[in-house]
């Protein structure tokens, strides 16, 4: 995976680039928004992490740009100011996800995985969860190796709720997920679903019920 | 500074006063001058009635034997004992005091001492009368006589008409004043309608709204509106000014923090005191900065109100419990949301509002710890209807707060352990966010702290 970093503070960037390079990814750093909007328009790369407060050209011409050009490119924003201070500035971004300074490192790559998996769910069909391995293509669910016998709705839950890893569906999300405007569906019956999930899974999931809200895969 | 104007007369009630005052004074001078006026019409025309009737007796006077003698007609004398109304008294006598006919001793020839004529006031036979008495003279041989015509008549019939017109005159005097009153009273509504129309729509303003007035105002009170318009603006003015020196402080204040964060991160040693006690002084400080900045951004006097609009607030406590659950989960606490079936919107700004609901949520995360440090329990956003109010509450199942110390909480600096790191603005940061929701905050100890934020809001009537 390859990432752009484009932060003007080169304390910030370099070690935004050493963490992620220690963690495996690809990093290009440039500190000038001119040089960076060039290099995203020559080259390709899997997610930008970008400072609002660039030389050159500012943060937000540089989104308002690639969104013309490269819409799906994953943009982690990081800037100093935090959402009352954006709010202040009218700055709606458009970016995929935004962290205010000062962060933890672990902060960053949490989001950085975050956004890949979500973009990368929309090329890949095989999503890989503790010790289950599933191919939407195929829908084939494994453990271990070893396929597991899910019905296709459940398989359709289960994939939905791995895609929000550590985020909270509802019950009336699941349902719009896997039914289509004909199907006539009980929003009860996703507890039914649910409790098979846990069943046929065990352990290899971790699946809590939050009252009033729904359901989150941790 | 109320109390310094409240004693301070209306510009009405002074209006009022001073027209009417003047008013009633010039119609009470004028009903005085008119009364005293009519008055003695009346009585000059009674007495020219009195005075033509002696003229009319001295008619019938006549001479004989040198001696001076009075001829009265039957019928004159009937006409002059008769009246419309009360009695008439009369008497001729001559110039030796004899009666030469009437009443006897109503005239005393001192009343004459140098006149001709005179009107004047008596009591006589126990009856008030208005008396004219006379003096002429009869030419006879060369030899002059004298008479004096008295006559005299009760006041009846002249106080009767005195007092009619006197009623009148109160008549017509209560019907101009109360016209005076009336017309003063409209008048001054009328003229004072700019400044109370000014006054209904300051009143009906929020006292947070810095928009500029739009009043189509009267010369008078155009130099007022765009004085004020001017303050407005200035403040408005103000408050962006400090809503962008705060943003900048912000940067200024994040951008060292975060590359100190950075440093100590890379370098970290996970072994080493000195970096775990630096590490955790600079989260501390950041912290620290976080919520001082958001104190200063949240202050009632500096927020700009265009920023509130009608929101659903179930829709916003849902969306942030949706977003703050995992949050919650991965501290090693449950998270639960109790929504309302009823849509409550409310005027609101969203970030604040969440700032607020995260706020009251950090608390918890940092006080609902057992002895050994761990996390207890599940953190609870609930929405209630309480009558005309709804509240949100956040609880926790911690070990709630000393009863006595539930009120000192929301106070700046308050903190309940003071050995825990903190900055103590947490909940006063809560207090100023629910002040400017105009939303009265409490807390209270249910199986732990329940915090509220309780809004004022109608309930509809379902019929």
């Amino acid at each position: 995976m390859k990432i752009l970093i484009l932060e003007d503070n080169e304390t910030l960037a370099d070690g935004i680039h050493k963490k992620l390079k220690e963690v495996g990814f690809i990093a290009d750093v440039f500190y000038d928004g001119e040089e960076g909007l060039y290099i995203l328009e020559t080259s390709t790369y899997d997610l930008l992490i970008l400072d609002l407060g660039l030389p050159g050209i500012d943060g937000i011409e540089i989104i308002k740009k690639l969104r013309k050009s490269q819409q799906n490119l994953p943009i982690l924003v990081i800037s100093a100011r935090d959402k009352l201070d954006q709010r202040i500035l009218g700055l709606d971004t458009g970016a995929d996800d935004y962290l205010c300074k000062p962060f933890e490192f672990d902060e960053v790559i949490a989001r950085v995985q975050a956004l890949l998996r979500r973009s990368n769910n929309q090329v890949t069909n095989i999503i890989k969860y503790n010790d289950l391995e599933y191919d939407s293509q195929t829908l084939i669910l494994l453990k271990n190796g070893e396929a597991i016998d899910l019905s296709k709705r459940e398989l359709t839950i289960f994939e939905y709720l791995v895609q929000n890893l550590n985020a909270i569906v509802s019950k009336e999300n699941i349902v719009e997920h896997i039914t289509t405007v004909d199907d006539e569906f009980n929003p009860t019956a996703v507890e039914t679903y649910i409790s098979r999930l846990r069943k046929k899974l065990g352990s290899s999931i971790n699946l809590k019920t939050v009252r009033g809200l729904g359901y989150m895969m941790s | 500074m109320e109390n310094t104007f409240r004693n301070i007369i209306s510009i009405k009630s002074r209006l009022i006063k001073s027209l009417i005052f003047p008013f009633a004074l010039l119609t009470i001078i004028l009903f005085i001058y008119i009364y005293l006026n009519l008055q003695k019409k009346v009585n000059n025309f009674f007495d020219n009635r009195l005075f033509a009737t002696a003229k009319s007796i001295e008619q019938n006077i006549g001479i004989a034997n040198s001696k001076l003698f009075v001829d009265l007609p039957n019928f004159s004398i009937d006409l002059l004992s008769t009246h419309d109304q009360g009695l008439v008294y009369y008497s001729v006598v001559n110039e030796n005091n004899e009666l030469l006919v009437g009443h006897g001793l109503l005239f005393n020839k001192k009343i004459l001492i140098n006149l001709k004529k005179r009107f004047y006031n008596l009591t006589y036979d126990g009856a008030k009368l208005r008396v004219v008495s006379y003096k002429t003279t009869l030419n006879s041989a060369g030899k002059i006589h004298t008479a004096y015509i008295t006559i005299g008549e009760t006041t009846e019939e002249r106080e009767e008409n005195i007092n009619y017109v006197l009623t009148l005159m109160f008549i017509i005097m209560a019907i101009v004043i109360f016209f005076t009153i009336t017309i003063t009273i409209i008048a001054v509504n009328e003229g004072l309608k700019p400044l109370n129309n000014l006054k209904k729509m300051i009143k009906k303003r929020d006292d947070r709204d810095l928009e500029p007035l739009v009043f189509n105002a009267p010369k008078e009170l155009e130099d007022i509106v765009n004085s004020i318009n001017i303050l407005l603006s200035r403040s408005r003015d103000t408050i962006d000014y400090i809503e962008q020196f705060n943003s900048d402080i912000s940067h200024q204040l994040r951008t060292p923090l975060a590359e100190m964060k950075v440093k100590i991160q890379l370098h970290y040693e996970k072994n080493s005191e000195d970096f775990i006690a630096l590490n955790s002084l600079l989260n501390n400080m950041t912290h620290i900065t976080e919520q001082l900045l958001l104190y200063a951004k949240t202050n009632p006097n500096t927020i700009n109100l265009k920023r509130f609009e009608k929101r659903s607030l179930n829709q916003l406590c849902k969306e942030y419990s949706l977003r703050t659950a995992p949050r919650v989960y991965a501290k090693g606490f449950e998270f639960a949301f109790e929504n309302l079936d009823e849509e409550i919107l409310i005027q609101t700004d969203s970030i604040l509002l969440e700032s607020m609901m995260d706020n009251i949520i950090n608390n918890a995360l940092h006080y609902a710890i057992d002895d050994n440090g761990n996390s207890i329990g599940t953190i609870t956003l609930s929405l209630e209807r309480h009558n005309n109010t709804v509240w949100l509450n956040i609880k926790d199942e911690g070990k709630g707060v000393p009863k006595q110390n539930l009120k000192s909480i929301f106070e700046r600096y308050y903190r309940v352990d003071s050995l825990k790191q903190g900055s103590g603005l947490g909940l006063s940061i809560v207090k100023q966010i629910a002040v400017l929701h105009q939303a009265k905050v409490l807390a209270s100890n249910e199986n732990g702290l329940k915090i509220s934020i309780v809004f004022d809001h109608k309930e509809e009537e379902i019929n």
